[in-house]
């Protein structure tokens, strides 16, 4: 696993700038706390298709976490998401990246209660993945914001599907957020 | 909330769906005796697709009159030339994702109509903001478009032109009549609509211009009149924000609940490249439609449990 691992990271160092390195940083760090078995494949993955498409090493964050609480069906339906990400970042231009990590993660642990808002962990990943401080912000008065909904939903015991579907209907109201 | 008893004004939801429905008649026949193919076209796909959606998941106990009114107002969001397919999409995406697969009938947290109009501008982005049709040598998402703005619009022009945009743009005066005629009836809550539009106006004239617009429509920053009538101002305040299942239970939250709607459509004509932002305003303010009704419920009953801290 951990030959698996170096070999998809070589791709990734290869295009690596700082804010690639943060995200390869904490999505190891991540990893390393899950602490169980499957996760560093996982965020290898990710790593290796991260040379191809920027903003992968979140999606690699999220769905190792879900792995590790055996919620394999989010953990797909999150990755299902991010192919929808990629055609609508086709069809939009390449700006979008800070924004879809924010909701794919959202859309991924959303229902679940350590991500319905912005703790520390989560205010070190948008930090790091965001290129500037405005956006950053931005990003995290969103979250608020959309946790606050989900934080709604999960109280009330909503299906899964509702909040997948919630949260993707948020990411195409706030579509034009992109080009703040 | 108010414990009971309470008072029936003797009108049923059905009743409600009738009225909203008969308010878009002026619409209906205003733009269909300007552009005669295209508003039939668009406005029979669009119900018609709703309709068979509804049937179709609701195995035969349809409620049509909910279903018509989404196809309708959908309808009227898409800029006329669309294809016909594209109105029937539309019209199964609002019943089949925005209502069905939410959990059904009253259970939808967001507009259906907006719901589908933000879907459609993530499928098929060319096919909305560029129609195929060709209409008075104009075509164009919307007169707020950048593109379509070498030059400013007057307000009479809006109101009585021959101008690209969607089928509530055609006929602006005849979404205002359809939305007066529902508060006269009382069937919606003046309180949308006059907040609603209060802040579009009033965004308008104090809401600088961002670096975008700078460069391609100056003439948007400081008009309200162009905003208030271009783009899907006029529906979303009298059709789509006065939604009884995703708006606030409130008369206080529904005024906070238009006012971020206003915020938010303003923010994204002005600051972003997007030309017209209420659907998706709508959307934003429906996901807050929960946490406005709790925080009001809090802060106006202390006394009053929260939900789910009962026995």
């Amino acid at each position: 696993m951990t030959g698996a691992l170096l070999a998809a990271a070589i791709p990734a160092l290869a295009r690596c700038g700082p804010e690639a390195a943060l995200g390869w940083a904490l999505a190891l760090l991540f990893g390393a706390a899950s602490g169980r078995r499957g996760t560093l494949g996982w965020v290898g993955i990710s790593l290796g298709a991260w040379a191809l498409v920027p903003g992968l090493p979140w999606m690699g964050v999220a769905s190792s976490g879900l792995l590790a609480r055996g919620r394999r069906s989010l953990a797909m339906a999150a990755w299902g998401g991010l192919a929808v990400t990629v055609l609508l970042r086709a069809e939009c231009g390449g700006s979008v990246v800070w924004f879809d990590a924010v909701f794919l993660v959202l859309a991924a642990r959303g229902i679940d209660e350590e991500m319905a808002r912005p703790g520390p962990q989560g205010v070190l990943l948008l930090l790091g993945s965001y290129p500037t401080a405005l956006q950053a912000l931005a990003a995290l008065a969103l979250w608020g914001v959309v946790g606050a909904v989900l934080e709604d939903l999960r109280d009330e015991g909503e299906a899964p599907l509702r909040g997948l579907l919630t949260c993707l209907t948020l990411y195409l109201a706030l579509l034009p957020l992109h080009y703040l | 909330m108010n414990h009971g008893p309470f008072l029936h004004s003797g009108r049923t939801s059905r009743d409600q769906l009738r009225w909203t429905g008969a308010a878009l008649l002026p619409l209906g026949v205003l733009a269909g005796a300007r552009f005669p193919a295209e508003t039939i076209g668009t406005l029979l796909s669009a119900s018609a697709a709703a309709c068979l959606t509804d049937a179709a998941l609701r195995r035969g106990r349809p409620h049509l009159e909910g279903a018509l009114v989404t196809g309708l107002i959908l309808a009227c969001m898409l800029p006329l030339g669309s294809s016909w397919w594209l109105a029937a999409l539309g019209g199964g995406l609002a019943v089949g994702i925005g209502k069905h697969a939410f959990g059904g009938r009253r259970r939808n947290p967001f507009n259906p109509a907006a719901l589908s109009r933000a879907f459609l501008m993530a499928l098929l982005p060319a096919r909305l903001l560029s129609p195929g049709g060709q209409l008075d040598g104009l075509t164009a998402a919307t007169p707020l478009a950048r593109e379509a703005g070498a030059t400013s619009l007057s307000p009479g022009a809006l109101l009585f032109g021959p101008h690209p945009g969607t089928l509530a743009e055609v006929a602006p005066l005849a979404v205002l009549l359809g939305g007066l005629l529902l508060i006269f009836l009382r069937v919606i809550d003046w309180r949308v609509p006059l907040t609603y539009l209060s802040t579009v106006c009033f965004l308008s004239l104090v809401l600088p211009g961002g670096a975008r617009l700078a460069g391609h429509a100056p003439w948007l920053v400081g008009q309200p009149a162009v905003h208030l009538l271009a783009g899907g101002t006029l529906l979303t305040a009298f059709f789509l924000l006065t939604d009884p299942v995703t708006s606030p239970l409130r008369p206080g939250g529904r005024i906070v609940f238009a006012a971020v709607a206003g915020a938010f459509t303003m923010f994204v004509r002005l600051h972003t490249p997007y030309p017209d932002g209420a659907a998706l305003a709508v959307l934003v303010a429906n996901a807050l439609v929960k946490r406005i009704d709790r925080t009001l419920l809090w802060t106006t009953s202390p006394s009053t449990a929260r939900p789910g801290s009962g026995p």
